[in-house]
């Protein structure tokens, strides 16, 4: 029989760039894991990845030790870098930030199909769409 | 971040389907990042109340979240706290797709300066490692021993011994100072000071570490101090290669990343005859250290690995 699990937290944080601050902190803190260790081994597996936002789920096990498992880029990321943007516009709707292709959109669905509580292409790829529609960018033909 | 930074704590319930959304506007506004919370559920198969996490993804069985709900706690520098009324106009933004998103209160707290790792460092325990040393916490008696015994207070820094990545390139200095006369280290990422500390302990003359933040180096200066080795102990900020020399043995515990990176200004500072440590290597990604390694003329002499970690011995 496995270890018993005492918890599970779910953290966006920076690729190759945890520390022993907030969000990492309050949250392993709490949870009585090494920080540093979870640092040290998060950091050597996502410091190739560049300026990225990598979910992060690490299960906390009653002896102190831990796993974590990390997941594709959120999808806003993934739609600002679709689009060649650094931010979403201010006012969606009334100021335009960008544009990105229809076939973007599919890239971007299928990458992150499991994570976005559709139950086929075509609604993942709709909540793609509101995504980037929310960020104010246009979606187009292409 | 320094360790006494303060922080303030941003907390906003929204529909499950906006939560990226929301992710993306913090870290944009500058949060160091977000957590996810699913308050009152439990695993099934655990003992105790997760913390957060989505429960679609949580380890066996789980309960759904009827909810459709999900708590985001940001957390900002101080100095971000104006941000509120921007925020507040993001989510009016976003009622129209989410409506009701704008039911829930916004929670905003100050988050005193603290040592998060306090709770873990409570179970910290003196750790012998390699066949002389023991490292022991400097709140701690150190247990009756015949080993060395270095007094280490981690602060927020790396390098406690207890992760393989450090214990084994104690051990590795150990067993050159065995075979050989050290005059000098290098420890390229010091951190507490604890490589560099632990050779001029096991009888390296002197040792020079290089630490680029800045709470760190003052953790390894007072680890000098503490451990009495200050007077032939070097700690700076300046880059590897900034011209301080060879060293008869030269030690990175980093990650695979930065030690290829910094793969050219290491290698030329091991001397003729010396030693390169490398360690914080992931065993995925040896093969490609390994390759830049020799590709600056180092020969491989050795290695240890445990669970998923590799450290790597070199000689020119």
């Amino acid at each position: 029989m496995g270890k018993k699990i005492v918890g599970q937290i779910k953290l966006h944080i920076k690729a190759g760039k945890a520390t022993p601050q907030p969000p990492i902190g309050p949250a392993l803190g709490q949870a009585g894991v090494n920080i540093m260790e979870f640092c040290k081994a998060f950091n050597a597996r996502t410091a190739s990845i560049g300026d990225a936002t990598v979910p992060t789920i690490i299960t906390v096990f009653s002896d102190k030790s831990f796993t974590f498992v990390t997941k594709a880029a959120p999808v806003s990321e993934s739609v600002r870098k679709a689009a060649g943007i650094d931010k979403g516009s201010k006012l969606p709707g009334r100021d335009s930030a960008g544009k990105i292709t229809k076939s973007q959109v599919q890239k971007i669905a299928e990458a992150k199909m499991a994570d976005l509580y559709a139950i086929d292409l075509e609604g993942a790829m709709r909540t793609v769409e509101g995504t980037a529609r929310s960020m104010g960018i246009e979606v187009v033909e292409g | 971040m320094a360790e006494n930074q303060e922080w303030v704590e941003l907390t906003v319930t929204v529909p499950v389907a906006a939560q990226d959304l929301v992710v993306d506007w913090l870290l944009e506004a500058g949060a160091s990042g977000v957590q996810e919370s699913y308050p009152g559920l439990f695993p099934a198969d655990g003992e105790g109340e997760v913390i957060s996490g989505d429960p679609s993804e949580w380890w066996g069985e789980a309960p759904k979240n009827k909810s459709g709900k999900v708590d985001l706690t940001a957390w900002l520098p101080k100095s971000y706290l104006s941000l509120e009324n921007d925020f507040q106009g993001f989510l009016q933004r976003l009622e129209a797709r989410f409506p009701g998103i704008l039911a829930h209160k916004v929670s905003i707290e100050n988050v005193p300066a603290q040592d998060w790792n306090a709770n873990w460092k409570a179970t910290w325990k003196p750790t012998a490692i390699g066949m002389r040393l023991m490292v022991c916490p400097s709140w701690e008696e150190p247990p009756e021993t015949d080993r060395i015994v270095m007094r280490i207070d981690p602060g927020m820094a790396f390098g406690t011994g207890t992760h393989f990545t450090t214990a084994s390139c104690l051990s590795l200095i150990e067993e050159i100072v065995e075979k050989t006369t050290v005059d000098s280290l290098l420890d390229v990422g010091t951190g507490s000071g604890i490589l560099a500390i632990g050779a001029l302990l096991l009888g390296v003359k002197r040792a020079v570490g290089i630490e680029v933040d800045l709470d760190a180096l003052a953790e390894a200066r007072e680890n000098a101090v503490r451990n009495g080795v200050a007077d032939r102990m070097t700690v700076t900020s300046a880059g590897v290669g900034s011209g301080e020399g060879q060293f008869d043995v030269v030690v990175a515990n980093l990650v695979a990343h930065t030690i290829v990176r910094l793969a050219k200004p290491i290698c030329q500072a091991v001397a003729d005859g010396g030693w390169l440590i490398l360690s914080g290597i992931l065993a995925e990604h040896e093969e490609t250290v390994d390759r830049e390694i020799q590709a600056h003329g180092l020969k491989r002499h050795a290695s240890m690995t445990e669970d998923s970690w590799v450290t790597l011995l070199y000689r020119p």
